[in-house]
């Protein structure tokens, strides 16, 4: 009796699990058609190597570099400014849109600033940083803030206008302190709206450091990249391609783990 | 510089390569869409890549297509369509995917034809999401041009700025810049006031 339950159990579990591969495979069945079409163009030699060597070159120069450590370093260097950056831009984004959703003087500073700035595209910009900034570590993490900060301040704003005042009203009615209002209410509040512009901003923060790297080289993903396409070393080329994407997705999939997470009750 | 026709050609350049991308992305956008919102097949298949390719930062494809396509404006307008197109077909798919199934059932219950369902029903029911995809498009599509004009480009405003900065003409290069700015400004004012009108009825979610 206690067997048959036993098998049972393991014929559920054992079920389950060829659900999950089935599942999987029906949905990621599409990557690996292309994965097997891209394997056999590169291998027939249809088109050009460096236009499109193998799948299976690309990983071996993948798996190569990451192993020599290269890939890994300028993996590092790329994200460091790109995370820097992100950082800064969100405390200054949320604390400029903030103090402009409370205070009114405030508002008539910053608003037509961030008005001009906001629908600005930043990347027009990095020659003028590479003059401001030099060509180092700062002008990167600089076009990053600029990148990023508007677009946090934007929603930061809309999130703390947005709050029913009743919920501040009664609050101060029960005779709470304005800061704790502030870290009680309001916050928690607009914390949604927050995490809108943070959640958009992380890719954009990536996209900043990757194609400054591209412009004005140094080190860093971007940098590689556009050194292996002007040298058609194409294994390369896509390895560092494919990083990029990993590196995106990974990021992509944390912050909304950290959203759902800190957000389960919205 | 307006006088001697230098930034007027230029910004023709950037901007006819941003109206090629943004047109082929709208079109093949909205079909996609709507193909994998109707289609479980298709959506199956292009699903994963949407989900993998939308982190990817689109300007990272600027160098593959200068391998490609070579320093063309073909290669320009490939990038900036694949760039925008993603906007495109994910609000595509949530816009169909968020019409109201009454509507669909009511029209079909009149004896609507399945093809005047489409264009009647679905289409104009989903426009407000549409819009809003080309609206997150448009951005995209100015930041993709202006970094493929850095980085692989003969003409176009992204050339004239790194052109300018390069040879140390840095009051030329920052006018360049302004212009730039003030036009992807007044296109995306002018963008949101032809859909606020056209989207009237629309009141938001």
């Amino acid at each position: 009796m206690e067997n048959e339950a036993f098998s049972g159990a393991e014929r559920a579990v054992s079920l389950n699990l060829r659900e999950t591969i089935g599942s999987f495979i029906s949905s990621a069945y599409s990557i690996l058609v292309i994965a097997i079409v891209w394997e056999l163009v590169g291998r027939s030699e249809i088109v050009p190597y460096y236009f499109l060597p193998p799948l299976s070159d690309v990983l071996r120069s993948l798996v190569v570099h990451i192993a020599d450590g290269t890939l890994l370093y300028h993996t590092g260097v790329t994200l460091f400014r790109a995370m820097t950056g992100y950082v800064i831009a969100s405390f200054v984004g949320v604390s400029l849109g903030l103090l402009m959703a409370r205070f009114k003087s405030a508002n008539w500073f910053f608003e037509p600033i961030v008005a001009l700035l906001l629908p600005l595209p930043p990347l027009t910009l990095v020659p003028a940083f590479i003059l401001w900034f030099g060509i180092g570590h700062l002008s990167k993490i600089m076009m990053v803030i600029v990148a990023c900060v508007f677009i946090i301040t934007a929603s930061t704003y809309h999130g703390v206008k947005n709050i029913n005042p009743y919920y501040v009203w009664s609050a101060r009615s029960m005779g709470t302190s304005e800061s704790k209002i502030l870290r009680k209410v309001v916050l928690p509040n607009a914390l949604p709206f927050i995490f809108n512009g943070l959640q958009v901003t992380l890719p954009i923060s990536l996209i900043a450091a990757f194609v400054f790297e591209m412009v004005s080289g140094g080190s860093g993903l971007g940098s590689v990249e556009i050194y292996s396409a002007r040298f058609f070393k194409a294994p390369e080329l896509y390895s560092s391609l494919v990083l990029i994407t990993l590196v995106g997705f990974i990021f992509d999939r944390i912050i909304l783990k950290i959203r759902s997470r800190i957000l389960s009750w919205y | 510089m307006i006088l001697t026709g230098e930034l007027i050609i230029n910004l023709i350049i950037t901007l006819f390569r941003i109206a090629g991308g943004l047109f082929l992305a709208i079109v093949i956008g909205i079909s996609l869409g709507f193909a994998m919102a109707t289609k479980p097949l298709v959506r199956n298949f292009f699903d994963p890549i949407v989900t993998l390719t939308y982190p990817l930062p689109k300007p990272a494809l600027v160098p593959l297509t200068m391998v490609w396509l070579g320093v063309t404006n073909k290669a320009a307008v490939f990038v900036i369509f694949l760039g925008a197109i993603l906007p495109v077909i994910i609000n595509t798919f949530h816009g169909v995917k968020s019409v109201d199934d009454r509507l669909i059932w009511a029209a079909k219950s009149l004896g609507t034809p399945e093809k005047n369902i489409f264009w009647k029903v679905v289409l104009p029911a989903s426009t407000p999401y549409i819009a809003n995809g080309i609206r997150i498009a448009l951005p995209v599509a100015f930041i993709v041009s202006i970094s493929v004009e850095f980085v692989a480009s003969r003409a176009g405003m992204g050339n004239l700025i790194s052109y300018y900065s390069d040879f140390g003409f840095y009051d030329y290069m920052f006018a360049v810049i302004l212009v730039f700015v003030l036009v992807a400004f007044v296109i995306d004012r002018v963008t949101v006031a032809i859909m606020e009108r056209y989207l009237r009825w629309y009141d938001g979610k």
